[in-house]
């Protein structure tokens, strides 16, 4: 039956979230049906549940069906992840401009004024830009998906079913968003902030940084 | 012969196609799973495969013409399907229209070569 789970989870995978317990139990309960009718009471035989499969069709097209045939810059297989990044790479963005500012205005408070409007400015450029780039990986992601898909032509098979991956192994949701968050981080400081990479330079008090990069 | 065939099995596929719902909605008066659907369309002619109606259920229940409720206690948990009282005014409606596309489309087999012979 590790067969079966492997199948339903090829199709589920590439649901929604919102729909895959359902029909994971669903198709679960199907295949059951499917089984008992071939063998009845006997002994199930793992050609069977090969054959049963293979009457199912590759899950890739199975999940098609389920999902409609619709077209997708970024289709629902990638959507969910699609909107977490670009969730926290909005916010990073925005956040780290604001923080940008906050240092410009605590080292030079006089000029408060211009660094408001620097940082508008690089609200209104900066936060476009960042969508506009998550949303055109996404979409370049899905068109080689595609491309991937038309290559694989030649007839399903079930021993083609990749294991279900283990829970411990499966890299957490929260590790990537951490990693995501630093690196965002780094980026827009390199970006927006180089001016403060450098040598500060004390007499007395601070009087300015000789910068490391030159933008 | 092979060629003519091959045409047939493609022009039945999407006539098929459009009957299915017919035929899937038209059973749904009393509630249905899946599988139990598969065998009773298959008994009476119709034969769909299971990888084609599941995903069809759930899309008229989506539309709001099915309505679904899962039976757990059966030996194995069960989704059944049953006409929702919309579902139940698209049928009949369904139904005249398909009364009246057979009787148009027998009208025209039945009359093929009229027209060339009335011009003649």
């Amino acid at each position: 039956m590790e067969m079966v789970d492997r199948y339903i989870y090829a199709v589920i995978q590439k649901l929604p979230h919102t729909q895959r317990k359902d029909i994971a139990n669903e198709l679960h309960g199907l295949i059951e049906d499917m089984l008992e009718e071939r063998v009845g009471r006997e002994s199930l035989k793992a050609s069977d549940v090969e054959e049963v499969l293979l009457e199912l069709g590759s899950p890739r097209k199975l999940a098609d069906k389920y999902r409609g045939a619709k077209k997708y810059l970024i289709g629902p297989e990638l959507f969910d992840t699609y909107i977490l990044i670009l969730k926290i790479v909005l916010i990073v963005v925005g956040a780290s401009i604001g923080v940008g500012f906050l240092i410009q205005t605590i080292l030079n408070p006089v000029s408060i004024l211009d660094h408001f409007i620097e940082m508008i400015v690089s609200l209104v450029t900066g936060l476009p830009i960042a969508f506009g780039w998550t949303t055109y990986s996404f979409a370049m992601g899905e068109l080689v998906g595609i491309k991937q898909r038309d290559l694989q032509k030649q007839e399903w098979k079930p021993s083609d079913l990749p294991p279900i991956p283990d829970e411990k192994r499966q890299i957490k949701r929260g590790e990537s968003i951490v990693g995501i968050v630093i690196y965002a981080i780094i980026i827009v400081f390199l970006a927006f902030s180089s001016e403060y990479f450098g040598i500060w330079v004390f007499h007395d008090e601070f009087s300015g940084i000789v910068p490391f990069l030159k933008s | 012969m092979s060629n003519a065939n091959e045409h047939l099995d493609k022009i039945l596929l999407e006539l098929r196609r459009g009957t299915i719902s017919i035929g899937v909605l038209s059973q749904l008066y009393e509630p249905q799973y899946g599988y139990s659907l598969v065998t009773m369309l298959s008994e009476k002619g119709i034969h769909v495969e299971p990888g084609t109606l599941y995903p069809l259920l759930r899309r008229f229940e989506k539309q709001g013409l099915l309505v679904s409720k899962w039976d757990t206690n059966e030996a194995r948990p069960r989704k059944y399907y049953l006409l929702s009282e919309t579902g139940k005014e698209v049928f009949d409606l369904l139904v005249v229209e398909w009364r009246s596309i057979v009787a148009s489309l027998n009208h025209l087999i039945e009359n093929k070569g009229d027209d060339v012979d009335g011009d003649g």
